[in-house]
C-alpha cells in the first residue's frame, strides 16, 4: 500500500467525522495561531527598535548619568541624577580629534497641549546641534537657532505624532501650544522616523525645546545626558576612551556610563528577544494541549473503530498498514491545523499592523509548522499502536 | 488425484485462561479439495468458530499443521498471515461488516487496497463482481441503503474481489430473513457450480444441507465428515 492510498484513507475518515475532526484541530490552530502571532509582535518589535537607533547612525555615543546596567532587567537607566555640566561638551570636544559634535540633552516625559487637545511626549531639551546628531529634519517650518538657546525662547518643534495628534490637517506653524502652564511657540514639524509603534518608546513622539528653556521649565542646572558623535564609525572606540579620559578628570567612574549605539542596541534587542521567546514558548504550551486533544480523539476513534479494524485485518491489512493508517489521521488533523493556524496567525499579526509593527518571522512559521507535524506523530503514535495491536478475532466481535 | 487447498492435520487449540486451559480443538483433521462445497456445523461452544478462525489464517493452532494452499500457516508470522488472509482468503461474515458511510463499490474494492491494487483497476475489479451478485444497480448506495440480503451480497463480492481460493463464510444467512437467506444460499450454489471452494461454518440444518460434503464438530473433534448428494 502506498503512502498516496494512506492519505486517501485517512482524508476520507477524517471527513466521516467533520465536526470532531475540526474541533480537534482547533487545539493545535489556536495553538499555532497564538506562537506565530506572539513572535511576530516580538519581532516587529525587535525590528523597529532597530530602525529607530540605527537612525541615529553608528558612530553617536550616549552618556548617561550613574552606573548604568542595561543588562539588569528592570534597571532604569535614566533615573541617577545627573552630575554633568554645560562645561564637560566644551571639555569633551577639545580633548579629542576623534570627536566631531557633542551636545548636551535634558529628556522628561510630560505633556503637551494646544486647545483642549493633550498629547503625551518626551519633552527633549536641545541645542541647535542636537538636530543633526540625532538625524532629525523638520517638514516645516525650522529647527531650533543658537540664538533661541541663546535668548531661552520659549519655542517648540513638534514631533510628527504630537503635531498630528494635536493639529490634525491644519498647520501648527506659529500656533501657541502649553506645556505645564507655559506657553510656546511652535517653530516646526519633525520629519517622521517611522516604525509608527504603540509599544515602546516611540521617537515621533516627542517635542523639542531649547536647551535653556527646559532647564528652566523643569528648574534644573545639568542636563540629564550628552550625545556625542565621532568622526567616523572607526573612531566611535577612540572617541568613548577620549569622553571617558575627560569626565574621569571631575567625576568618579560610576558617576556615568558610556555606550555606544550598537550596545545600547544589542542590549535591548536582547531583552525583547528574552520577552519573545518567553512569550512563544508559554502560545507553544497550548500547542501541547492541542496535542493532547488529538490523541484523545484518536483513542476514542480506534474504540469506535473496533469493529473496522479487524475488518481491514480480516481482509489483509497488516498490524503495519492499521499503524500507518491512523498515525496519517493524526498528522494530518495537527499539520493541517498547523497550516490554518499559521494562516490565520498570520492575518492577525497583519490585523495588528494598524496598532503595532509586527513580522512574520521564517523560522516561526518553519518551527510552527514543524512543531504540530511532530505533535501529530508524537500523540498519534500511541493510538496507532493499539489499533495495530487489536487482536482481528476479538475486534470483529466488538459491539 | 484430488487438489487439496486445505490441509489441517491433528490440530489442536488450547486457551489457558487463569491458570484453566481448556481445548477448544482436541485433534482435528481435514482436507479440502478444490471445488468443495463444506459445511462445518455444530453446537455453540464445539469448536467450529475456532477452527473457522484458524483456516482463515487469523489465528495460530498450538499445534499440529495448517495448510493453505500448500503453505504452513502453522508458525507463519502476523505480516505473513495478513498477507494470505488477502490472496487466499474471502470472509464473509454473519454481521456483514461493511463499512458504514462507504459505498457498496468501495467496500468491495477494500481487500484490493491492502493488495496495491490502483484506483481505476480496483474499480473496474469491484464494479464487475457487484454485477455478478446481481447489485449492478446499486454500486454506489450506502450499506444503510441496502436491505439485509443485499448488504450480505456486497460482502460476497468483497469476499471475491482478491479471486481467493477459499471462501469462508461464518454463519452467512444469521442475520437475514429467511428469504434473503434462500437468495444468499442460491448464490452460494451457483459459485460452487462454477468452480469455487465454499467451506460454511453454520449450526442451521438448512444452510448445511446445501453443502456437498458436512462436517460435525462437538467438544473440539470431528464426529461426522460425510458427503451428501443433492438432488
Amino acid at each position: 500500500m502506498n503512502t498516496f492510498e494512506y492519505i486517501r484513507l485517512a482524508l476520507r475518515a477524517l471527513r466521516t467525522n467533520n465536526i470532531r475532526s475540526i474541533l480537534t484541530m482547533l487545539g493545535i490552530i489556536i495553538g499555532v495561531a497564538s506562537v506565530i502571532l506572539l513572535v511576530s509582535i516580538g519581532s516587529g518589535l525587535q525590528a523597529f527598535v532597530t530602525s529607530q537607533f540605527s537612525s541615529l547612525g553608528s558612530n553617536k555615543i550616549f552618556v548617561f548619568p550613574g552606573e548604568t546596567d542595561l543588562k539588569r532587567i528592570g534597571g532604569r537607566p535614566f533615573t541617577p541624577v545627573s552630575k554633568f555640566e554645560l562645561g564637560d561638551v566644551g571639555d569633551i570636544l577639545r580633548s579629542s580629534d576623534a570627536i566631531s559634535e557633542v551636545t548636551p540633552v535634558t529628556v522628561q516625559t510630560g505633556t503637551v497641549s494646544f486647545r483642549g487637545e493633550v498629547a503625551s511626549v518626551d519633552v527633549v531639551g536641545a541645542w541647535e546641534n542636537y538636530f543633526g546628531i540625532a538625524n532629525w529634519v523638520t517638514q516645516r517650518g525650522s529647527i531650533i537657532t543658537q540664538n533661541d538657546v541663546e535668548r531661552t525662547r520659549k519655542v517648540i518643534v513638534l514631533g510628527s505624532k504630537p503635531a498630528v495628534e494635536l493639529f490634525g490637517d491644519t498647520d501648527p506653524i506659529g500656533k501657541t501650544v502649553a506645556i505645564g502652564d507655559i506657553r510656546y511657540q511652535v517653530k516646526g514639524v519633525l520629519v517622521s522616523k517611522g516604525g509608527g509603534g504603540a509599544l515602546g518608546n516611540d521617537i515621533d513622539k516627542r517635542v523639542i525645546i531649547p536647551l535653556t528653556t527646559a532647564l528652566r521649565q523643569y528648574n534644573q542646572s545639568r542636563p540629564s545626558m550628552l550625545l556625542v558623535e565621532a568622526r567616523s564609525q572607526d573612531t566611535v572606540e577612540q572617541a568613548e576612551n577620549d569622553v571617558r579620559r575627560t569626565l574621569l578628570k571631575r567625576l568618579k567612574e560610576d558617576d556615568f556610563t558610556i555606550l555606544q549605539q550598537k550596545e545600547l542596541l544589542s542590549t535591548i534587542t536582547q531583552f525583547i528577544s528574552v520577552i519573545t521567546v518567553a512569550l512563544g514558548g508559554i502560545a507553544a504550551i497550548s500547542l501541547l494541549v492541542g496535542g493532547i486533544g488529538i490523541m484523545n480523539i484518536m483513542l476514542v476513534s480506534v474504540t469506535e473503530r473496533t469493529r473496522e479494524i479487524g475488518l481491514r485485518k480480516s481482509v489483509g491489512a497488516t498490524g503495519r498498514d492499521i499503524l500507518v493508517q491512523f498515525l496519517i489521521e493524526s498528522v494530518i488533523l495537527s499539520l493541517a491545523g498547523g497550516i490554518i493556524g499559521i494562516l490565520l496567525g498570520g492575518a492577525g499579526s497583519l490585523a495588528l499592523r494598524a496598532f503595532i509593527q509586527t513580522e512574520v518571522t521564517i523560522w516561526s512559521v518553519l518551527l510552527a509548522s514543524g512543531f504540530s507535524a511532530l505533535i501529530g506523530i508524537i500523540f498519534g503514535v500511541a493510538p496507532a499502536i493499539r489499533a495495530s495491536r487489536l487482536d482481528p478475532i476479538e475486534a470483529l466481535r466488538y459491539e | 488425484m484430488k487438489d487439496e487447498i486445505l490441509r489441517v492435520a491433528n490440530v489442536f487449540k488450547v486457551y489457558k485462561m487463569d491458570g484453566v486451559t481448556f481445548t477448544a480443538l482436541d485433534g482435528v483433521s481435514l482436507d479440502v479439495a478444490a471445488g468443495e462445497y463444506v459445511a462445518i456445523t455444530g453446537p455453540s461452544g464445539s469448536g467450529k468458530s475456532t477452527l473457522m478462525h484458524i483456516i482463515g489464517c487469523l489465528d495460530r493452532p498450538t499445534s499440529g499443521s495448517v495448510e493453505v494452499n500448500g503453505k504452513d500457516i502453522s508458525h507463519a508470522s502476523d505480516r505473513e498471515l495478513a498477507r494470505i488472509r488477502n490472496t487466499a482468503i474471502g470472509f464473509v461474515f454473519q454481521q456483514f461488516n461493511l463499512l458504514r458511510r462507504t459505498s457498496a463499490v468501495a467496500n468491495v474494492e477494500l481487500p484490493l487496497i491492502y493488495r496495491g491494487i490502483g484506483t481505476g483497476q480496483r474499480r473496474e475489479k469491484a464494479k464487475e463482481l457487484l454485477v455478478s451478485v446481481g447489485l449492478g444497480e446499486k454500486l454506489h448506495n450506502l450499506p444503510s441503503q441496502l436491505s439485509g440480503g443485499e448488504q450480505q451480497r456486497v460482502a460476497i463480492a468483497r469476499a471475491l474481489v482478491t479471486d481467493p481460493q477459499i471462501l469462508l463464510a461464518d454463519e452467512p444467512t444469521g442475520n437475514l430473513d429467511s428469504k434473503s437467506g434462500a437468495e444468499i444460499l442460491s448464490l452460494f450454489d451457483s459459485l460452487h457450480n462454477s468452480g469455487r471452494t465454499i467451506v460454511v461454518v453454520t449450526h442451521e440444518a438448512d444452510v448445511a444441507r446445501h453443502a456437498r460434503r458436512v462436517i460435525r464438530i462437538a467438544d473440539g473433534r470431528i464426529i461426522e465428515d460425510k458427503k451428501v448428494k443433492r438432488s
